[in-house]
């Protein structure tokens, strides 16, 4: 146990520093002249100046060094753009699409559970496909487009869901976490809780896609097992029902998988959310990273595009531990051979 | 082997949609038919700015196709350059490569191709190399496997005891078991770079706005949404359709 804690925690510190390192060196090559070229009369000595001053002039693992030492200590700069604090567009950013992240989760667990389950305990129905077609949607639809054509269903046709934002900008917003469900709730806005879940639907739903095919194909894996076919056959020899053995035995076997499942999910959820945000205008932090990435902003790239890529590191590798607590069996494998 | 017809009769469509096209699908020939104008010379109608959509889609398609598969293309390339280094290179190449392998496959792709296009120009080719290199470790594992697998079986051993080696013992001994399992891989990688490529394309990475691909052109049809919906579903659906040709398999590959 041990052991495996050691290597999945070095694991997390290599690719932080791989992020970090890859990071760096691509904004130093993004670089290039930039200093001089951003002054309205370029002047090569007074960009020499402002260079020397930024530590520009550093060897380059001393520059990465302060990086990192500025990346620990939240000194994240502005943006080169609008000279806004990245620390402070961040800490407005990230909770909107942590609150699009989780919500896909819970919904992409519920939808991928429910029809996994579901087609076990009614087999010989066209829901035996379910799991099947949803696994299938993941590789041949592209989530951007789903996300349009639940805009014009849900918004254009039925204008039951507004099509894009966050909020609803005549109402009052609430404050305080920035999670805007629980801001609403706190301050016991009905209103307000009614906006925010109606504009969290449609982005959330468009995300789910991702971790519903994950956790489905797990679970259905899980389900094939030999040891789960036996116990099958032996509860049904016990006299129960298709639909209990599926629901009440079947999900006892989650445990395990479904954690890792949430853990690698979380990276398809960010990455699938850079996508969502541009297509909803969810103020999010993907739609801030690919505009800092257009626009060669690039603190907060080094700074913002670092932290979501720590998030993901760090929750698969948190998700690696608890699924080794749940199924100490994990810890024996020979690690990544193979 | 036999002939896969429908995926054969794709990658025809799509070749001529590269240098045939019924309108010149950048030409703005057609403004007093904006948002409308179905009939048989534009059976999908004309886009905002006076174009023929169906030669858009058409080309969009050719193009979506070939940057797919030249991503396919480089990514085998780095992925059996990686795995010959690591045969080649003796035990340090054998402990070092599988575990840059690991820390690689940790990277989500969007992020790297972020990264990626920090330093380079936004740009057609550069989206090709970012999804390539994205998928590469997955690429790279799987062969791996598979190679593995095959070098191991006991047919190989026999017909290098009868003293089969190098390119004939390949060609005639481990391609045909190693064929399926690298086509159904190629499938995969295929459908994840086209689907990763447009996702990009979508985002704006891809440089020229006009540039007629399938996942730019959806972005530059957002804005008639509400107003020309099929402008944003005609794209969408027909890299669905592509996708889904690639994936059907004969009954007797499952």
């Amino acid at each position: 146990m041990l052991g495996y804690l050691l290597r999945k925690s070095l694991l997390l510190l290599v690719l932080f520093l791989t992020a970090s390192g890859l990071l760096f060196v691509a904004s130093r090559a993004a670089l290039g002249d930039g200093i001089l070229l951003a002054q309205k009369v370029p002047d090569p000595e007074r960009a020499a100046q402002i260079e020397e001053a930024l530590g520009l002039n550093d060897p380059l693992p001393i520059q990465y060094i302060a990086y990192l030492r500025n990346f620990v200590s939240g000194a994240w700069g502005a943006s080169l753009i609008n000279q806004r604090s990245v620390r402070g567009e961040v800490s407005q950013r990230l909770p909107a699409t942590l609150e699009l992240a989780i919500s896909a989760l819970i919904i992409g667990v519920i939808v991928g559970v429910g029809t996994t389950l579901l087609a076990e305990a009614l087999p010989g129905t066209w829901v035996k496909r379910l799991p099947e077609a949803l696994g299938a949607l993941g590789l041949t639809v592209p989530i951007f487009w789903l996300g349009f054509l639940l805009i014009i269903v849900g918004a254009v046709w039925l204008d039951w869901f507004p099509a894009s934002g966050r909020f609803d900008f005549t109402l009052s917003r609430p404050s305080g976490t920035g999670f805007l469900i629980i801001d609403s709730l706190a301050s016991g806005s009905g209103e307000a809780l009614l906006s925010a879940l109606k504009h969290l639907a449609l982005p959330a739903v468009c995300l789910s896609f991702f971790p519903a095919a994950v956790v489905s194909g797990l679970l259905r894996a899980r389900l094939q097992e030999p040891q789960w076919q036996r116990l099958q056959i032996a509860l049904r020899a016990k006299g129960l029902s298709a639909s209990s053995i599926s629901l009440k035995h079947g999900l006892r076997l989650l445990g395990a998988p479904l954690v890792i499942a949430l853990g690698t999910s979380v990276g398809l959820l960010l990455g699938g959310s850079v996508l969502t945000e541009t297509v909803f205008a969810w103020p999010g932090m993907g739609r801030y990273l690919v505009g800092a990435v257009l626009d060669r902003d690039l603190f907060v790239i080094q700074y913002a595009l670092l932290l979501v890529m720590l998030l993901i590191f760090a929750s698969v590798w948190l998700s690696e531990i608890l699924a080794a607590v749940l199924n100490p069996r994990l810890t024996q494998g020979g690690g990544d051979e193979d | 082997m036999k002939i896969n017809y429908w995926l054969f009769a794709v990658a025809l469509i799509a070749l001529v949609g590269l240098v045939w096209t019924p309108y010149d699908p950048l030409a703005q020939e057609f403004r007093d038919l904006r948002l409308g104008g179905f009939s048989v010379a534009h059976p999908v109608g004309v886009d905002g700015l006076g174009r023929d959509v169906f030669s858009r889609l058409w080309r969009g398609l050719g193009n979506t196709a070939m940057l797919s598969l030249a991503a396919l293309a480089l990514n085998f390339l780095v992925a059996t350059i990686i795995l010959v280094l690591e045969r080649s290179t003796g035990r340090l190449g054998r402990a070092i490569i599988p575990l840059i392998a690991a820390v690689w496959l940790g990277l989500p792709v969007i992020f790297l191709s972020l990264i990626l296009l920090v330093f380079l120009p936004p740009g057609a080719a550069t989206l090709v190399l970012a999804v390539a290199l994205g998928n590469t470790p997955m690429t790279y594992r799987q062969l791996r496997i598979s190679w593995r697998e095959q070098r191991r079986a006991q047919y190989v051993e026999a017909s290098m005891a009868l003293g089969a080696r190098g390119w004939p013992m390949f060609r005639r001994t481990l391609w045909p078991n190693l064929a399926p399992d690298i086509a159904a891989l190629a499938r995969l990688i295929f459908a994840l770079g086209a689907l990763e490529l447009s996702g990009l394309a979508f985002l704006g990475l891809i440089g020229d706005p006009d540039f007629p691909e399938l996942g730019a052109m959806l972005r530059q049809y957002q804005p008639f949404l509400s107003q020309a919906p099929w402008l944003v579903l005609a794209p969408g659906v027909l890299l669905s359709s592509l996708l889904f040709v690639v994936h059907q398999r004969k009954p007797e590959e499952r």
